[in-house]
């Protein structure tokens, strides 16, 4: 957690103050480019912008909201405008997502999805979807956290995060189906 | 109790957000149904398998990356400081990028052109900041900023300016409806808010302020400014330097910086699609010469 006195420094304008912030932040921030850009440079690209964005703001922090929430804001804004401009569509119509119950529940539970594989299936969410999952799991935000960061209904943030985690299985199963795994 | 209560109490209670009363009806749910009971270890085997996804880390360092722009950055902050008031640099920055044939020197004035440019718009994008970050939402993060009573009353004039920045939001977040790419609800509560902060104080009442008036007009600072017809975007070039900015207009920072030239940026035109921005370019003879900017590359080509 960033100390709120390295803010307030970096706020008076204590310029070695607001790169030891920037230090301090740059890993989260990419963490999270790197999750909804699905590409490594593109993530750094995301991020180089958002620590320049929040070095120019820092000032329009204000102690009323969490830092780390003011900071994920500015980030993901960034990255949906990034993948907004490159993907214009999204790939899955979310509504045909209907939840399967039960089948092959067995298999599933027996087997363990690799880490690549989820990545994958997660840029295959739709942006908002995508959005909250990677601060839920990668940011271990709450629902309160993600919808300050979102600036989102907090139930809207609870429905995306649910039926993103529904979508996944669903993912996960096809690319299971598909025989990319045993 | 059906199942499909039983599902948002599991969803719940992966994110460990049930009470006490509640994870005990979820459990005696799960502990008699087959199905639930399968779903709900589908369920956390996924949120387990999230939960240890690698914390990937740059490949270098991206602060040390980003160095020389942050210093960039902050010397013309510093700059900007010493810089008395906005109109002194603006009334300056004619005769400073006046022609000159000695290259260095020529290259210095634009320089001294280009933060005089940037000055200005600085102070007149961040100078009064609740009028262009007005959000329309009390609740947003970022609308951590003064009250935009307080603002108004300090400057009167950039009220009509703010309201046609509520348009352009107002009209982008319609957009978004339409596309059903947003859930967020329209925030009419809080802009009438403001609206009747702005009446309050005088403000104009009409509604039908073009957004593609320049809004420095009637700040006395002359610049062209124009907005792409998505609201996208917004391009200033301050009048007598030949740079311009493009702004994203969803939180004002700034897109694109042009390369410093001499002469004067004007005439913006956007095509159709609002990927490219044409504009022309005025030498100190009167010479015009026609550009576009590629939004997409960031790239500057002469038509």
């Amino acid at each position: 957690m960033v100390e709120p006195a390295l803010i307030k420094a970096a706020q008076a304008g204590d310029q070695d103050a607001l790169v030891a912030l920037l230090r301090e932040i740059e890993n989260q921030v990419y963490r999270t480019a790197y999750y909804l850009l699905n590409n490594e440079q593109d993530a750094l690209d995301a991020s180089q912008d958002a620590l320049i964005r929040i070095y120019t703001k820092i000032n329009s922090y204000e102690e009323k909201a969490q830092f780390r929430t003011w900071v994920q804001r500015i980030v993901t804004n960034i990255c949906i405008d990034k993948f907004r401009r490159k993907k214009p569509s999204v790939s899955i119509d979310e509504h045909d997502m209907i939840f399967q119950s039960g089948d092959n529940v067995e298999t599933e539970v027996l087997s363990a999805y690799a880490a690549e594989e989820i990545r994958e299936a997660i840029g295959k969410l739709p942006e908002h979807h995508r959005t909250v999952v990677v601060l839920r799991y990668l940011q271990d935000f709450s629902y309160n956290e993600i919808a300050d960061s979102l600036n989102l209904p907090l139930n809207t943030v609870k429905s995306y995060l649910f039926r993103a985690r529904q979508q996944l299985q669903i993912l996960l199963h096809d690319y299971q189906k598909g025989g990319v795994r045993g | 109790m059906i199942c499909q209560e039983v599902m948002e109490l599991m969803q719940r209670y992966i994110d460990s957000d049930l009470d006490q009363q509640e994870t005990s009806l979820m459990m005696d749910h799960v502990g008699q149904c087959p199905d639930c009971a399968a779903i709900l270890a589908r369920l956390q085997k996924l949120s387990n398998e999230l939960e240890q996804l690698p914390r990937v880390v740059p490949k270098f360092s991206l602060v040390d990356a980003i160095m020389p722009e942050l210093e960039r950055l902050h010397a013309a902050e510093s700059i900007t400081d010493s810089n008395t008031t906005v109109e002194e640099s603006v009334s300056h920055s004619k005769p400073i990028i006046a022609r000159s044939h000695r290259p260095s020197r020529s290259l210095l004035r634009n320089i001294t052109g280009v933060v005089a440019a940037g000055v200005v718009a600085g102070l007149l994008l961040f100078g009064q900041p609740d009028q262009w970050f007005l959000s329309g939402s009390q609740s947003n993060n970022d609308a951590a900023m003064p009250s935009p009573a307080a603002a108004v009353a300090e400057s009167p004039l950039m009220a009509d300016e703010s309201q046609s920045l509520e348009n352009s939001l107002t009209r982008k977040m319609v957009v978004q409806d339409q596309s059903g790419s947003s859930d967020s609800e329209p925030k009419n509560d809080s802009e009438m808010g403001d609206q009747k902060q702005l009446n309050a104080l005088g403000g104009d009442s009409s509604n039908s302020v073009n957004p593609e008036k320049s809004p420095m007009s009637i700040s006395s600072i002359p610049a062209t400014t124009s907005e792409s017809a998505d609201g996208k975007w917004r391009a200033i070039a301050v009048e007598g330097t030949g740079t311009f900015q493009v702004y994203n207009t969803a939180d004002n920072s700034e897109y694109y910086a042009s390369q410093p030239r001499v002469g004067t940026v004007s005439l913006f035109e956007w095509n159709s699609d609002n990927t490219l921005l044409y504009f022309t370019l005025t030498d100190a003879e009167g010479v015009q010469t026609q550009w576009q900017l590629d939004l997409a590359t960031a790239t500057e080509s002469q038509r």
